[in-house]
């Protein structure tokens, strides 16, 4: 069977410090200052030559895994290993630098609630809006309608501005739309459990019955407990690069010893 | 050639998606933006609502302001300034030129702003950039619509019951012809011009400073306080290369008889905004991958 996921050597470059001017003054201030202490031959030079002597780090270096259909692999490692880089790259919020992934399906990335949601709107629009662009259709969500107001217990208040909700209620009726998705590939970033304990645990019994829904889920999380009760595979990386990947509990080890060592050394 | 037309439309089938760290010119996926069109719709609804719930006023101020407006143009320029209006009464002929000045200025800097200032939603989840530009040129054209039905009111009472009523010609079948192409063309300057400035103002942010000035400029390059007619034959040049020149002049020569400026300054104009839309989403697209990066 073909993979669901595959990921191909992919590299992500990002260059560090100023980006070069970001105003039109800046440019023109650093040109006359270069052409007058470099001189106009050692500055032609300089902008025909490549671009690898500026400042840069590889975020993510030749990354390649595959996953297989209804797989819930979690992504693990410290912050700044390219976990959240390699989720943008996978829903096309940024590109890489080097290699390729192919996505063999629908998907829809979750990596924060309430994306698109605006004050001046109410509930009932604004999951219509929230929704479109999570990647509904208007049909598909008139007929879930029911199901996320009532998961999101906001039922009172679905005509009302949201900029007049509470925070729990506004990341409940957030978290509702993005549970009732149906894309058959979520990339989820730590959006898990939001809101109050009572609804926490709602949280979790429906992403673990997403999770059993034979959907394919790239999952990124600090959480432990939750990696380790809704994944089935882990995919540790360190720096960029992938160390490990199999069983949620080994890698899970993995992750903690190395952390251990580095708190000796 | 065939074989990747083949492959594009297998992957479609399948809803197979390759990422890659090629970037391609010309391959702007216009299947997906239509996959997306409940999207588009969905941010043309939200443009008014968030709008009009936060006006005074709510809806009706898309009425009273180029009213409001074209009674102060008349009154500076009209009765201060002078400036002749071709025997058109005031109201009338300052009316005209908002209508389609409004649009094209309003699409033009909401969609230069459509990247700096949505730049967190991007940041979050993906969906065709050029959805929220469609949603603006859309969301625009209603208004104008809805300016025009005013304006075609105040052209029946300024021709039915007014002593300037035999000045005014207005051309059935002119309008029905030269409405779309008016509105095309102010559609594709904006938009074009837009995304042109909305791809440059990523990495250089004081440009944003420099297109309400432009604007302003051209405002005054444009015939909208004055008739086509006063302009001396050695600006001509200058207006030819306009392409709102024939938008204002062709509205007017259709709604209120003023003579037409000829088919050969409108073609021209057309051809002029088709190049502008064809660059402006030429830029787009090569920004609005790395954008995210450098924003």
């Amino acid at each position: 069977m073909k993979p669901i996921i595959e990921v191909q050597n992919i590299s992500k470059k990002y260059y560090l410090g100023m980006l070069g001017a970001t105003s039109i003054r800046e440019l023109l201030n650093s040109f006359y200052k270069n052409l007058t202490q470099i001189g106009p031959i050692e500055l032609f030079k300089g902008l025909t030559s490549k671009e690898n002597e500026r400042e840069h780090i590889w975020a993510l270096k030749d990354v390649s895994f595959s996953v297989q259909p209804g797989e819930i692999v979690g992504l693990i490692g410290r912050n700044g290993c390219g976990k959240s880089t390699l989720l943008r790259i996978l829903s096309r919020i940024t590109f890489p630098t080097e290699g390729r992934a192919v996505i063999r399906g629908k998907s829809s990335a979750l990596l924060e609630v309430g994306t698109g949601f605006h004050g001046e709107l109410s509930g009932r629009e604004n999951i219509f809006l929230n929704g479109a662009i999570l990647g509904m259709r208007k049909r598909e969500i008139e007929k879930k309608f029911d199901a996320i107001v009532d998961f999101s217990e906001v039922e009172k208040f679905i005509d009302t501005p949201i900029k007049h909700y509470s925070s729990g209620m506004y990341v409940r009726l957030a978290f509702s739309v993005a549970a009732h998705l149906e894309q058959p590939i979520l990339f989820v970033d730590e959006v898990l459990a939001v809101g109050d304990g009572a609804f926490q645990t709602k949280c979790i019994e429906k992403m673990k019955s997403v999770a059993h829904s034979g959907r394919t889920i790239l999952f990124v999380s600090h959480d432990e407990k939750a990696v380790r009760r809704l994944c089935n595979r882990g995919i540790y990386l360190k720096q960029g690069r992938v160390v490990a990947t199999g069983p949620t509990s080994e890698m899970l080890e993995l992750y903690s010893d190395d952390g251990k060592f580095e708190n000796v050394a | 050639m065939r074989a990747y037309l083949k492959k594009v439309y297998v992957d479609r089938l399948n809803s197979t998606t390759v990422i890659d760290a090629n970037f391609k010119w010309f391959r702007v996926d216009w299947i997906e933006l239509w996959q997306f069109r409940d999207l588009i719709a969905l941010f043309v609804k939200k443009e008014f609502i968030a709008r009009y719930r936060q006006t005074i006023l709510g809806p009706l101020w898309y009425i009273i302001q180029p009213i409001l407006m074209s009674g102060v143009l008349s009154v500076v320029f009209g009765k201060l300034g002078g400036l002749s209006t071709d025997e058109i009464p005031h109201l009338l002929f300052y009316f005209s030129g908002l209508v389609t000045w409004t649009y094209f200025t309003t699409a033009f800097q909401l969609t230069a702003d459509v990247l700096v200032g949505n730049a967190y939603i991007f940041q979050k989840v993906y969906f065709p950039r050029l959805v929220m530009p469609l949603s603006v040129v859309i969301s625009k054209s209603l208004i104008f619509f809805t300016q025009l039905s005013v304006f075609l009111v105040l052209l029946v009472v300024y021709k039915f019951f007014t002593n300037s009523g035999p000045i005014i010609h207005p051309n059935i079948f002119k309008m029905l012809i030269l409405t779309p192409f008016v509105l095309i063309i102010a559609s594709f300057v904006s938009l074009g011009l837009g995304l042109m400035f909305a791809a440059v103002t990523v990495k250089y942010k004081d440009l944003s400073h420099v297109l309400g000035f432009f604007i302003q400029l051209w405002f005054y390059a444009t015939p909208i306080v004055y008739p086509v007619s006063k302009i001396p034959k050695e600006y001509y040049f200058v207006t030819y290369l306009n392409p709102l020149i024939s938008v204002i002049d062709g509205f007017r020569s259709a709604y209120l008889g003023t003579p037409f400026i000829g088919i050969s300054y409108f073609v021209t104009s057309f051809m002029i905004s088709v190049l502008l839309v064809f660059v402006g989403i030429l830029m787009f697209h090569k920004i609005e991958r790395d954008f995210v990066d450098i924003i």
